[in-house]
C-alpha cells in the first residue's frame, strides 16, 4: 500500500471515531462498501459503545466484510450487553436483530439462539423495518426462524394503517410474496398520499414481477405523478440502456432548488449508468449542499469513473467530513481498480 | 379595547413528587418497564399569574408528560380558581413540561399501586388549587421584559431522513436505517430559547417563563426526575434568587435533546448519575443564555393584557373532523400561544415569522376541556416521510391552516394591545 493509500485508509478508520454520529455512521458505511477485513477492528470497536445509527451501520459493515473478527463482534452484539436489558430501548432489538442478520449473510446462524426472546415475543415492528433484508435471505432451514417471522399476514393485517415509513417498508416487503394479494396491495400503494410510498410501490411492483401489466402500472404512475421524487424513481426503474427519457428527467431535476431532489436525481443517475450523464454528476461535485456533493461522489464512484487529481484534492479537503469520507472511498476504489487492471 | 394598567404578577411553586414512589409507573416509559426505584430530583408544579387591571391570566406548568394524565380532575381546579380569582376559564392554562419521568397512569394489575397513584392524583389536585390561590393572593406590582437568543448543542431534530425519503427516529421502538440506507440529515431545529422575565418594582426577580422548542427528556430512567425542565428551573432560581422559573414544552414534537448524548449505561444507578451530569451541563448552557437575554431586556411596569381563542375545523384519522383549539394571551408586545398538541418546530418558526408581536412563544401540551388532543400534529412533509410522530394522518394543508388561524388570532390581539 502506498503512503497516499495509507492516508486514505487512515482517514476512513479515523472517521469511525469522529465526534459526530452521522460521520461515524458514514465511515462505517464506506468501509462496508470497501469490504476490506482490515476495517473489522475499527468497526467492532463501534459496537462496544456507540450511538445507535453508527452502531447499526457498523453491524451491517461487519456483515459485508465477514470473517472471524467480524463474526465475534456480531455474536456479542446479538446479545447486546451494552444497554439496559429492557425492551424498546434505543433500538436495542433492532441492533441485535441486525447483528443476527449480518451473521446469516455469512451463513452463520449462531446469533439466532441469542435472540430467542425476540423470536418468541411480540416485537414485530423491528421485523418490518428489517423485513426486506430478512426476506432477501435464501429460503433455507438455517434462515427459516427469522424469515418465518415476516409473513404476508403480519404485514397486511398488523401494519396496514401505519405511518408512511412503515407503509413504505411493508410495501417493499410485499415484493417477496408472489401472488395476486401482494400485487393488489402494492398497486393500492401507487395512489398513497406519500410520494415516498408511491415510489416504494413502483419498485416493489417491478421486483414482484417485471410483467407487462406491472411495467404499464409504473408507466402510468410516471405519467400521472408530477412529484420529482416519483418521476426520478419511476424513470430509473423503467430505464433501458440508451433510452433518453430517464436522462431527460434526471437533467430536469438535477438543478432543482430542493437539495433532496438534486440528490435523488444523482441517485437515479447512478443507477442509469449512462456515460452521457457523467459530466452532469461531476458538475454537482461543487454543489452548495454537502449532501448533494456526497451523492455526486457516490454517483461517479458507481459509474466507475476515477476521480481526476484536482477533484480528488478538493474533495478530500471538503469542509464536510461525510463528503471527504466518500471521496476517500472513491479514491481507494479507483486505485484498487487500477491495481486489478494492472 | 383594553387599557394600559399597572402590571401585577405572582409566582409560586409546589413540590409534587410522589411520597410513595417505589414501583409506580413512570409515564413515557414502555409499559414493560419496571416501576420507579425512587426519586432522582423533585417534580414541581409552578405557576405564574399576570394581571393588568381586570384582565388576568393564570398559567400552571406541571412536571407531567401531558395534561391528559390529570384529566378530568384538573377541570374542577380550574373551575375553583376561575371563581376564586375572577379569571375567565379560558385564561387559566394547565400545561405540561413534557417530563417523561413523572407519574403516569397506573396500568398495572397491582391494586396497591393503583391506590397509591389515585391518592397521588387527588393530592396533586389539592396542591394545584392551593398553588393557584397562592399566586393570585401574592400578586404584587411588577415589571415585565422578554427576549430570546440561541443556545448551542442542547436541542436537535430527532427526525432523521434517509435517501428513500422516509424518516426514522431511532429511539424507543422507532426504526433504524435498513441495510444500505444513506442518512440525508436531520430535520429543522430552533435553537432559540425565549424568556419572559418579571421583576418587582424594586428590581427583585419574581419569576421567569422559559419557552424552548425542544424536548426535555434525554434518557429512559427508572427514577422520578423533572429532566431538563427541572434542571433549567433550578439553575435559573439559583441565578436569580427569589425568582420562580417555569419551563414550558414549546413546539417540540419533532425535537430531541442533543445529538451527541452519550449512550445509556447498562447499570441503572450509573445511568442515573450520567443523567444528572448531562442535565447539569445542558441546563447551564440554557441558563447562561437566558442570563444574557435578561441583561439586554427592557422592562415595562404598565401593560395591556388580552386573550382569545380560535378553533379551525380540521380532519385527522383518529378523531375525524374536529375543532382544533388554539389559545393566545398577549401582554404588550409578547404573545403566548397555547396548543393542545405537540406541534413541530417548523410551526413555531412559521408563527414567529408571521406574528406581529416582538416575541411569540408557543406553549404546547395545554389542557383541553375534553382531555383529548395531547398528540402530535405533523406538517404535510412529515406525514409523507412517516416516522413515530406521523401515525395520525391529518388532511393536507392542516398545519398551514392552523398557522393561518393562529396568525389571524395574534393579529387581532396585537391590534387590541397596541391601540
Amino acid at each position: 500500500m502506498s503512503r497516499a493509500d495509507e492516508a486514505l485508509w487512515k482517514r476512513l478508520l479515523n472517521g469511525t471515531r469522529d465526534g459526530t454520529p452521522f460521520v461515524r455512521a458514514d465511515a462505517a458505511r464506506q468501509l462496508g462498501v470497501l469490504c476490506d477485513a482490515r476495517a473489522a477492528d475499527a468497526l467492532a470497536a463501534m459496537l462496544e459503545h456507540d450511538h445507535h445509527y453508527s452502531k447499526i451501520t457498523a453491524v451491517y459493515a461487519l456483515g459485508y466484510i465477514g470473517g472471524r473478527k467480524a463474526a465475534g463482534a456480531l455474536r456479542a452484539c446479538a446479545s447486546d450487553p451494552s444497554v439496559f436489558d429492557m425492551p424498546g430501548f434505543y433500538n436495542h432489538d433492532m441492533i441485535r436483530l441486525a447483528a443476527v442478520l449480518a451473521l446469516l449473510w455469512n451463513d452463520d446462524d449462531s446469533g439466532l439462539e441469542r435472540i430467542a426472546d425476540l423470536l418468541g415475543e411480540d416485537r414485530l415492528e423491528a421485523y418490518v423495518h428489517l423485513g426486506q433484508a430478512i426476506l432477501e435471505l435464501p429460503a433455507t432451514a438455517t434462515n427459516a426462524p427469522l424469515r418465518d417471522k415476516v409473513t404476508r399476514e403480519l404485514l397486511m393485517d398488523r401494519f396496514r394503517q401505519e405511518n408512511a415509513a412503515i407503509q413504505g417498508r411493508v410495501t417493499g416487503c410485499m415484493a417477496y410474496f408472489p401472488g395476486a394479494a401482494s400485487r393488489r396491495f402494492i398497486v393500492d400503494q401507487l395512489s398513497h398520499m406519500s410520494r415516498y410510498v408511491r415510489a416504494a410501490a413502483a419498485q416493489s411492483l417491478l421486483r414482484l414481477k417485471r410483467s407487462s401489466a406491472n411495467v404499464e402500472a409504473v408507466e402510468t404512475l410516471l405519467k400521472r405523478d408530477r412529484t420529482a421524487f416519483v418521476q426520478l424513481k419511476a424513470a430509473a426503474l423503467l430505464h433501458e440502456p440508451g433510452d433518453p427519457r430517464a436522462v431527460r428527467i434526471v437533467r430536469r431535476h438535477i438543478g432543482d432548488e430542493d437539495h433532496f431532489v438534486r440528490a435523488t436525481a444523482l441517485d437515479a443517475l447512478a443507477s442509469l449508468k449512462e456515460p452521457v450523464l457523467e459530466a452532469d454528476a461531476a458538475a454537482r461535485l461543487g454543489d452548495e449542499h454537502p449532501y448533494v456533493r456526497l451523492c455526486a461522489v457516490e454517483a461517479l464512484a458507481a459509474m466507475k469513473r476515477a476521480p481526476e487529481a484536482r477533484e480528488r484534492k478538493a474533495l478530500l479537503r471538503d469542509g464536510d467530513a461525510r463528503v471527504a469520507l466518500a471521496a476517500a472511498r472513491w479514491a481507494i476504489e479507483a486505485q484498487n481498480a487500477v491495481t486489478v487492471a494492472g | 379595547m383594553s387599557e394600559r394598567h399597572p402590571l401585577h404578577a405572582g409566582f409560586a411553586k409546589v413540590n409534587i413528587t410522589p411520597t410513595e414512589p417505589q414501583g409506580l409507573n413512570l409515564f413515557g416509559m414502555p409499559r414493560q418497564w419496571p416501576g420507579a426505584r425512587g426519586v432522582l430530583d423533585d417534580l414541581h408544579a409552578r405557576a405564574m399569574y399576570l394581571a393588568c387591571g381586570d384582565s388576568k391570566f393564570l398559567l400552571i406548568v406541571c412536571d407531567t408528560v401531558h395534561p391528559r394524565t390529570t384529566h378530568p380532575h384538573h377541570l374542577a381546579v380550574i373551575e375553583h380558581l376561575a371563581a376564586y380569582g375572577g379569571i375567565p376559564r379560558d385564561r387559566i392554562w394547565i400545561v405540561a413540561t413534557h417530563c417523561h419521568s413523572a407519574v403516569g397512569e397506573e396500568g398495572r394489575s397491582n391494586p396497591h399501586l393503583r391506590k397509591v397513584a389515585n391518592r397521588y392524583r387527588l393530592t396533586l389536585m389539592e396542591k394545584l388549587r392551593r398553588l393557584g390561590e397562592q399566586v393570585i393572593d401574592g400578586a404584587k406590582p411588577a415589571k415585565l421584559g422578554h427576549g430570546e437568543a440561541p443556545v448551542e448543542d442542547v436541542g436537535t431534530s430527532r427526525r432523521v431522513k434517509l435517501d428513500d425519503g422516509f424518516v426514522i427516529t431511532g429511539w424507543g421502538d422507532g426504526p433504524s436505517p435498513p441495510p444500505g440506507a444513506r442518512i440525508v440529515g436531520r430535520g429543522e431545529h430552533d435553537p432559540n430559547v425565549g424568556v419572559v422575565m418579571v421583576r418587582g418594582l424594586d428590581d427583585e426577580p419574581l419569576g421567569a417563563l422559559v419557552s424552548y422548542n425542544s424536548h426535555v427528556h434525554a434518557y429512559p430512567i427508572v427514577y422520578f426526575t423533572s429532566e431538563l425542565a427541572g434542571a433549567v428551573c433550578r439553575g435559573l432560581e439559583r441565578r436569580f434568587p427569589g425568582a420562580t422559573a417555569l419551563h414550558t414544552h414549546g413546539a417540540g414534537g419533532d425535537a430531541a435533546l442533543g445529538e451527541n448524548l452519550e449512550p445509556q449505561l447498562p447499570d441503572p444507578e450509573a445511568a442515573a448519575g450520567q443523567h444528572r451530569r448531562v442535565m447539569r451541563q445542558m441546563s447551564r448552557r440554557v441558563v447562561d443564555c437566558i442570563e444574557g437575554v435578561v441583561g439586554q431586556m427592557r422592562f415595562s411596569t404598565q401593560g395591556r393584557l388580552t386573550a382569545g381563542q380560535v378553533s379551525p375545523s380540521i380532519w385527522n384519522s383518529v378523531d375525524g373532523k374536529i375543532e382544533e383549539p388554539i389559545w393566545a394571551v398577549a401582554i404588550n408586545d409578547v404573545a403566548l400561544l397555547g396548543e393542545a398538541r405537540e406541534m413541530f418546530v417548523a410551526y413555531a418558526q412559521g408563527l414567529k415569522a408571521r406574528s406581529p408581536f416582538r416575541s411569540t412563544f408557543v406553549l404546547g401540551l395545554r389542557h383541553t376541556e375534553t382531555g383529548s388532543g395531547n398528540s402530535y400534529f405533523p406538517p404535510d412533509h412529515a406525514l409523507e416521510e412517516g416516522g413515530y410522530e406521523s401515525k395520525r394522518w391529518y388532511e393536507p394543508g392542516a398545519n398551514d391552516r392552523m398557522l393561518d388561524a393562529a396568525t389571524k388570532l395574534l393579529t387581532r390581539l396585537h391590534r387590541e394591545v397596541s391601540a
